[in-house]
């Protein structure tokens, strides 16, 4: 399966110093908690320290390592074992918070990790692209987050309002 | 004929628990022809719209 591919190169990079922490988000996250829907790429989020003297962190290590495994650079992606691979740097409030608590998980005996599926689910909220809430709402029906734990997420990130905005505009007069 | 909508969305969120709860490698390769199935769709597809056209000749 390739994608374990993908997710090993990453856990070399990790080992190797890299970046300190990886974890997958997105449609691919959801995927370990959701049924499959279809996505075109994979979100994964690094932890990088800016380099002194610049706002901007700089993934070129990263996407040269992968160019180096045989990588191809589409715009914002990088091509690798079948998969367009979108890096990004965990470098806000809510992000980072994912990042230092993503989960630990195991495809068929390759280790990554993810993103939980209340940080999904508010990343999703924040985000606000109709595939997002759409996204939101099947982790809502297939009841798979802790709602406390989601609640306190969005409740940190000053997401309030803007789930108050969600629940009238989809979960209203729902039974 | 009526249609029964409740039964209807019954079913597929039925259908959605199952898939949700299958192993992790098993959602991957679903996936992985989910993925097949859309590139071979999108190799084939016809502009809609002559903007459309236009956009893809220009790259």
């Amino acid at each position: 399966m390739d994608i374990k591919e993908v997710v090993n190169a990453f856990n070399e990079m990790e080992a190797a110093g890299l970046f300190a922490r990886y974890a997958i988000g997105g449609a691919v996250g959801a995927l370990f908690y959701l049924e499959p829907t279809d996505t075109f790429d994979v979100d994964i989020f690094i932890s990088l320290s800016p380099v002194p003297g610049r706002l901007l962190v700089d993934i070129s290590p990263v996407t040269d390592y992968l160019i180096k495994k045989g990588g191809i650079r589409e715009k914002e992606h990088v091509r690798i074992f079948g998969w367009p691979v979108q890096i990004l740097a965990a470098s806000e409030g809510l992000l980072e918070e994912a990042l230092n608590e993503a989960l630990d998980k195991d495809i068929e005996g390759t280790f990554t990790r993810v993103f939980s599926a209340e940080h999904l689910a508010a990343i999703a909220l924040k985000t606000g692209r109709a595939k997002d809430k759409a996204r939101l709402l099947q982790f809502l029906e297939a009841d798979v987050l802790d709602r406390k734990k989601f609640h306190d997420i969005i409740d940190r990130h000053g997401l309030k309002e803007v789930w108050k905005k969600f629940e009238n505009q989809f979960l209203k007069d729902r039974p | 004929m009526s249609t029964d909508w409740e039964k209807i969305e019954k079913s597929k969120r039925e259908e959605r628990v199952r898939l949700a709860g299958l192993p992790i490698g098993e959602k991957f390769r679903i996936l992985d022809q989910m993925r097949g199935r859309a590139a071979a769709i999108k190799a084939q597809k016809k502009p809609i719209f002559k903007k459309d056209q236009a956009q893809r000749e220009k790259g």
